[in-house]
C-alpha cells in the first residue's frame, strides 16, 4: 500500500510539472541577445592579449551592468510595460475563463498585441488610474476572505515620468515605483512582512537613455479592443445596457458556463466571468471571476477601475514620492557609466552610409524577409558592426554578422570543415560546430572583410543563397 | 554536433561559431529559468545577457568551465537571481496563461488554472534555495547531479532541499486542497 505522503508527494510533483509552460521567448529579443553576445565576444577576443590588465571598474563598464542593474531594469521595465500591464491586467487575470469557452479562441497574446498597438497613438497629459485588485485564489469561503490591494498610478505621457503606489487594505504602502526625470525609485514590502516599519525605497539615478522612453497610449482604444474581443465570443452574452452604481451607463458582459463537469480531483465546478464596460468610453470598470463550490459562488478574482482619467499636462505631481509619509527613501550607489548597447533597424540604404562592405540577397527569395540591425552610436574609428538577417516562409533563417577583417590564419584554423567559393568571389569556410542540420561558417569577401554566417539551412541551400549574395549599395 | 568539451575548448579561443552555438543551445534554458524565478520577460532577458557576459569574462580571464557548461551557466544565473532575492522578496512564480488548449474541456482549464495558482502561491513560501532546486529540477528537468553542479552544493544537499521543499509544499497544499475541494480519501 502506498503511504499517503508518498502519494501526495507524487501529486505535488505532478502539479509542479504543470508550471513549466513558459511562453516562447521573443525571437527579436533572443536575436538581439545573441548579436550582443557575439559582439562582446569579438571585442573581448581583440583585447584578449592585454585582458588581465582590465580593472574592476572597466570590467563593470564592459558588461554594461552594475550591482543595481536588476533594480534599474525593474524600473525601466515598469516604465515600458506598465501601460500594457495596466490595460490588459483584467484580461490576463481572467483570460483562462474566457478561452475556456472553447468556441472562439481568444488569445491573450492577441489582446495584448492589440492593446499595445493601440498605444502607438500619441496622446498628452498625465494618465491616472486607480485599480482595486481582490484575489482569492485559494477559494476561501466567506465575506471577501482574500487580499485586496489598491494601485494608484500616474504616468506623464509626454516625458515618461511616472509613479505607482500600491497599498494594502489597511492603507499601508506595500510597493512603490517611480521615475521623476532624474531618479528611479523602487520599494517592495517583503512577503508576509506586515510590520509597521516604513517601506524602504531605493533611489538610483536613471540612465541617460531613459528620458527617450516616453509613454504614448490610448487607453480608450485599448479597452475598446478588449470589449470587442470579448463581445465577439459567442459564449459571452451582453446584458442590456445597465446603470452602474455611480450612475454610469454600462455594458455587462457575462460568460456563464453552467455545464457541470468533473474536475481532476473528482469535484464538480462551475466557472463564470463578468466584465463591466462603460458603454460610452468602453473603459473596463470591473471584471470578476467566480467559481461555484457546492451552493456557494466564490469570487476568486475581482479587478475594479476606481479612477481612469487623463489630467492636463503639467498638473502638479510629486513624482519623487515626497508626499508619502510612511516610506524611507535610501540612495543607492551611483551606477557606473554603462555602455549597454542599444540596437536600431536599418534599411540597406542607411547601412550603406555606414559601410561599403555588406552583402544582401538579390533578388530576395520568395517569402523571405530581410532585417538589418546594428548597435547605435558605434565608434567611428572601428569597423561598423551590423547583422543582416533573413527569415524564410517556413521559419528558416540565414544571417550574416559583420566581424571585420580576421587575423591571418584565423579563418583557416577555426573554420576548417570545408569551403566553397561563389561566382562573385565570396568565400565560405565551414565550421565543424553546427547542430540540427544548420550551418555555421565564416564568409570572406574579396576585400578581406568577414561575416559570421549562421543558418538553419543545410550547406547545399546556403551555397545556393550565396550565389545570390550581392554587394549592397 | 561536436562534443561539449570541444565546444568549450573552441570557445576558449573565442571561436565565434562555437560561441554562437553555445548561445543558441543554452540561452533558451537560462532565459526560461530566469523567467520562472524573476517573473518578468525583460528581467529574464537581462539576466540571460548578464549570464553570457560573465561567461565571456570568465573565458577571457583564463577561467570559465572546463566541463559541465550548462551547469556553469545556470550557476551564474543562480547567483544573479540570489542577489535579486536579497534585495527584494521573490515574486510569485508566474502563471503563464495557456490559451492554446482549445482541445481541453472548459472547466478543466479553470480547474487546472486554480491548481496552478495554488502551487504558485505555495512556492512563494519556500526558501530561495528550495525554490531554485524546484525550478531546476521540475520546471527545467535537470537531474540532481546537474542541479548540484549549478548550485554548487553536494547532491545530498540537493536531495535534502528537494525533500524539504516537497514536504513544505505538501503541508501547504494538501490541507488546503481538502478544505477547498472537500476531498475524502
Amino acid at each position: 500500500m502506498v503511504k499517503p505522503n508518498k502519494r501526495e508527494d507524487a501529486n505535488i510533483e505532478k502539479l509542479l510539472g504543470k508550471l513549466n509552460d513558459a511562453p516562447a521567448r521573443d525571437p527579436q529579443a533572443q536575436a538581439h541577445g545573441r548579436a550582443r553576445f557575439l559582439a562582446q565576444a569579438k571585442a573581448l577576443a581583440k583585447s584578449q592579449p592585454t585582458a588581465p590588465a582590465v580593472s574592476r571598474e572597466e570590467e563593470v563598464r564592459h558588461t554594461g551592468r552594475n550591482e543595481n542593474f536588476f533594480e534599474r531594469i525593474l524600473n525601466t521595465m515598469k516604465l515600458q510595460n506598465r501601460f500594457t500591464a495596466l490595460a490588459v491586467v483584467a484580461a490576463v487575470i481572467v483570460i483562462a475563463a474566457f478561452v475556456a469557452s472553447n468556441i472562439t479562441t481568444v488569445s491573450a497574446q492577441q489582446i495584448i498585441t492589440r492593446a499595445t498597438a493601440a498605444q502607438t497613438l500619441p496622446t498628452q497629459g498625465i494618465w491616472h488610474t486607480q485599480i482595486q485588485v481582490y484575489q482569492n485564489h485559494t477559494m476561501l469561503a466567506g465575506n471577501h476572505p482574500g487580499t485586496t490591494t489598491i494601485d494608484d498610478d500616474y504616468s506623464d505621457l509626454t516625458n515618461g515620468e511616472y509613479r505607482s503606489v500600491t497599498q494594502d487594505s489597511a492603507g499601508k504602502i506595500i510597493q512603490v515605483a517611480a521615475y521623476d526625470g532624474t531618479y528611479n525609485y523602487s520599494g517592495l514590502q517583503a512577503a508576509g512582512n506586515a510590520g509597521t516599519d516604513p517601506l524602504k525605497v531605493t533611489r538610483v539615478k536613471a540612465g541617460p537613455d531613459q528620458k527617450a522612453k516616453t509613454g504614448s497610449i490610448d487607453p480608450v482604444g485599448s479597452f475598446k479592443a478588449l470589449f470587442d474581443d470579448f463581445r465577439n465570443n459567442p459564449r459571452v452574452r451582453v446584458d442590456s445596457q445597465k446603470t452602474w452604481t455611480d450612475g454610469t451607463p454600462v455594458y455587462v458582459l457575462v460568460d456563464d458556463n453552467f455545464q457541470s463537469q468533473k474536475g481532476v480531483d473528482g469535484a464538480t465546478y462551475t466557472g463564470s466571468m463578468r466584465m463591466v464596460f462603460n458603454s460610452k468610453t468602453y473603459q473596463l470598470i470591473e471584471s470578476q471571476t467566480t467559481v461555484r463550490n457546492g451552493d456557494q459562488d466564490i469570487v476568486i478574482d475581482e479587478v475594479q477601475w476606481l479612477v481612469d482619467e487623463v489630467l492636463p499636462t503639467g498638473s502638479p505631481m510629486a513624482w519623487d514620492l515626497s508626499d508619502l509619509k510612511d516610506i524611507n527613501i535610501v540612495d543607492e550607489a551611483q551606477p557606473a557609466t554603462q555602455d549597454n548597447p542599444t540596437f536600431e533597424t536599418l534599411t540597406e540604404q542607411q547601412l550603406a552610409t555606414h559601410t561599403k562592405s555588406f552583402y544582401v540577397l538579390q533578388p530576395l527569395p520568395a517569402g523571405y524577409t530581410e532585417k538589418i540591425v546594428a548597435v547605435t552610436d558605434q565608434p567611428k574609428d572601428q569597423d561598423y558592426g551590423f547583422e543582416v538577417n533573413y527569415t524564410g516562409p517556413n521559419g528558416e533563417t540565414f544571417g550574416l554578422q559583420a566581424v571585420g577583417k580576421m587575423e591571418p590564419g584565423f579563418v583557416e584554423s577555426n573554420f576548417y570543415d570545408g569551403s566553397y567559393k561563389a561566382a562573385s568571389g565570396l568565400m565560405i569556410n565551414y565550421s565543424p560546430s553546427h547542430s540540427g542540420g544548420g550551418t555555421s561558417a565564416m564568409l570572406t569577401a574579396p576585400d578581406g572583410n568577414s561575416f559570421l554566417l549562421t543558418s538553419s539551412l543545410p550547406r547545399e541551400q546556403v551555397q545556393n543563397l550565396m550565389e545570390t549574395l550581392m554587394k549592397g549599395q | 554536433m561536436i562534443s561539449e568539451s570541444e565546444l568549450i575548448e573552441r570557445a576558449r579561443s573565442f571561436d565565434l561559431a562555437a560561441l554562437a552555438e553555445i548561445y543558441d543551445h543554452y540561452s533558451p534554458g537560462i532565459y526560461r529559468y530566469a523567467l520562472h524565478l524573476l517573473g518578468d520577460p525583460q528581467q529574464a532577458e537581462d539576466c540571460t545577457a548578464e549570464t553570457f557576459t560573465r561567461y565571456l569574462q570568465g573565458v577571457r580571464s583564463g577561467g570559465g568551465p572546463q566541463d559541465h557548461l550548462q551547469a556553469y551557466l545556470y550557476r551564474i544565473a543562480h547567483n544573479q537571481i540570489t542577489d535579486v532575492y536579497r534585495r527584494q522578496p521573490p515574486p510569485p512564480l508566474p502563471l503563464f496563461d495557456d490559451v492554446s488548449g482549445a482541445d481541453q474541456e472548459p472547466i478543466q482549464t479553470v480547474v487546472e488554472r486554480i491548481e496552478k495558482e495554488q502551487v504558485r502561491a505555495a512556492l512563494v513560501h519556500l526558501t530561495p534555495d528550495q525554490r531554485q532546486v524546484i525550478v531546476l529540477r521540475y520546471l527545467e528537468g535537470l537531474e540532481n547531479e546537474m542541479v548540484a553542479l549549478a548550485l554548487e552544493k553536494p547532491v545530498g544537499a540537493i536531495k535534502s532541499l528537494q525533500h524539504r521543499a516537497i514536504d513544505a509544499l505538501r503541508r501547504m497544499l494538501v490541507p488546503q486542497k481538502e478544505e477547498i475541494y472537500g476531498e475524502t480519501e
